[in-house]
């Protein structure tokens, strides 16, 4: 029964929708709408699941003081301090709204500029030339980063044309096919669900493999 | 005015405009996979799955990671419980999960959605369990970072400096964050699983990991890893229709060229 309570809900469900969205009458029904809300009310109730966690792990840290238990303590320092001030004041607050655009905005930003030295580290790896691959790679990358830069056209005139050609017609024709794959494979998993045979969010590949 | 008139009191189509293919479309997909499925069930042949490098490398990665004594790492990334890709990663889950519990390996699950946490840590207890090895599942091991993306970067980095993971296996929606934990991943000396259905992560994941998964790839796991023939019925009953989308294709763009009013197109916006 804990197994087929949950399938027999992801079938009605996945069904009731399928339906509702194909047809007329799912949309003079509002079905949908109300469908939606619910679904959009379960997450926000969900929320509370994370904190938890992060209380249940970050107390056990200070409990147990783990090596760098002190910064479990700020952490939930934090999270307490910044959810009642959000409650007070609400995300209007002035001291709400200064935390966060002159404190999480620049470190969020910081986080993703690194992005840039790990590129590069990446690419260094990659563009080594150790297999025929490799070489193709390092060559259309090559291509591709001197079309974006003056220095390209620079070199040989034809250099901005074979970048453009390289990312309009294999590369797109790549992308393309993965894309399709990929939503075929959606498809095909969103049926499995609606069948019933994939089980894997059930726990244990659904309990009848292995 | 009289036109204006007609249309508005045209009766309405039972089907949504644009929804009578998909609908067709659903129908043939299910004869495919029931077709394959029955075969499978029976017994009867059935085209085997290929042999995919970054499925056969989990056992290899979760083993290193026994041996070295670190732990592995497993994330789905951004995914929601409604994402496609997260019920791939889903799959893949239970059988790291499976295999860590039969080694004594331990497992750390990052989640950046606290949905997926839920689901996570049921699918591993679960695994946990079904190995005979109740006890050795840890709660604390499956963590819910933020919601944020790169605040949750930010503190899987630190896991994997901190703890010194051994494999990392990356499995579903991934944005930029993407080539930020396969590089950190890397600098901590993991071995590394990933694979999306992004077509802009990629190529970062092809530079940074060892193995990847591309596309579809993922959502083979589950009966690659199972080998039950019910789900390897399913995923051949997929490809056959990727035979059956290609035919389309071809046949569309020979249309396409040939006639002034292309009827396939027509009658696939229907």
């Amino acid at each position: 029964m804990r197994k087929e309570l949950p399938l027999l809900l992801t079938f009605v469900t996945a069904l009731t929708v399928v339906v509702f969205r194909m047809t007329q009458w799912g949309w003079d029904t509002k079905f949908l709408q109300t469908f939606s809300l619910a679904f959009t009310t379960t997450g926000v109730a969900a929320m509370f699941v994370g904190a938890i966690n992060i209380f249940r792990i970050h107390l056990g840290h200070i409990r147990r003081r783990k090596e760098g238990w002190i910064f479990s303590v700020v952490a939930l320092a934090c999270l307490v301090f910044y959810t009642l001030l959000g409650w007070r004041t609400t995300n209007q607050g002035v001291t709400y709204k200064w935390i966060f655009d002159a404190i999480w905005t620049p470190i969020n930003s910081t986080i993703f500029s690194l992005l840039i030295f790990y590129v590069a580290s990446a690419a260094y790896r990659a563009f080594r030339i150790r297999t025929k691959e490799a070489t193709v790679l390092l060559l259309c990358g090559i291509t591709v980063m001197l079309t974006r830069v003056a220095l390209g056209k620079m070199i040989w005139s034809e250099i901005p044309n074979a970048g453009n050609w390289l990312l309009r017609v294999p590369a797109s024709a790549a992308f393309r096919a993965i894309d399709l794959g990929g939503y075929i494979g959606m498809f095909a998993v969103s049926l499995r669900l609606l069948l019933g045979l994939e089980r894997s969010h059930l726990g244990g590949l659904g309990g009848s493999m292995h | 005015m009289l036109f204006q008139l007609a249309a508005a009191a045209a009766p309405k189509t039972f089907w949504v405009k644009g929804q009578m293919v998909p609908f067709i479309f659903l129908m043939v997909v299910l004869a495919f996979v029931y077709f394959f499925i029955s075969r499978a069930k029976a017994g009867m042949p059935v085209p085997p799955i290929r042999k995919i490098n970054g499925l056969e490398a989990i056992d290899e990665a979760v083993g290193r990671a026994t041996e070295m004594g670190r732990p592995v790492h497993t994330t789905s990334g951004l995914g929601y419980v409604s994402t496609p890709s997260t019920f791939a990663f889903w799959a893949i889950l239970a059988h790291v999960a499976k295999l860590c519990a039969k080694y004594d390996t331990r497992l750390i699950n990052t989640n950046n959605d606290y949905q997926v946490l839920t689901v996570n840590e049921e699918i591993i207890k679960q695994s946990y369990l079904e190995a005979g090895r109740p006890d050795a599942f840890n709660a604390d091991d499956v963590r819910y970072l933020s919601g944020w993306q790169f605040t949750y970067t930010a503190a899987c980095l630190g896991i994997f400096q901190r703890e010194k993971i051994a494999a990392n296996i990356m499995i579903g929606h991934f944005m930029a964050e993407a080539m930020l934990l396969a590089e950190g991943a890397h600098n901590a000396g993991a071995v590394q699983i990933a694979g999306t259905l992004s077509t802009f992560q990629l190529p970062w994941f092809i530079t940074a990991c060892d193995y990847t998964l591309i596309g579809e790839e993922i959502f083979a796991a589950g009966a690659y890893v199972s080998r039950e023939p019910v789900l390897v019925g399913s995923v051949i009953g997929q490809d056959m229709v990727r035979i059956l989308v290609f035919v389309l294709i071809f046949v569309g763009t020979i249309l396409q060229n040939v006639q002034a009013k292309n009827v396939l197109a027509d009658f696939l916006r229907r």
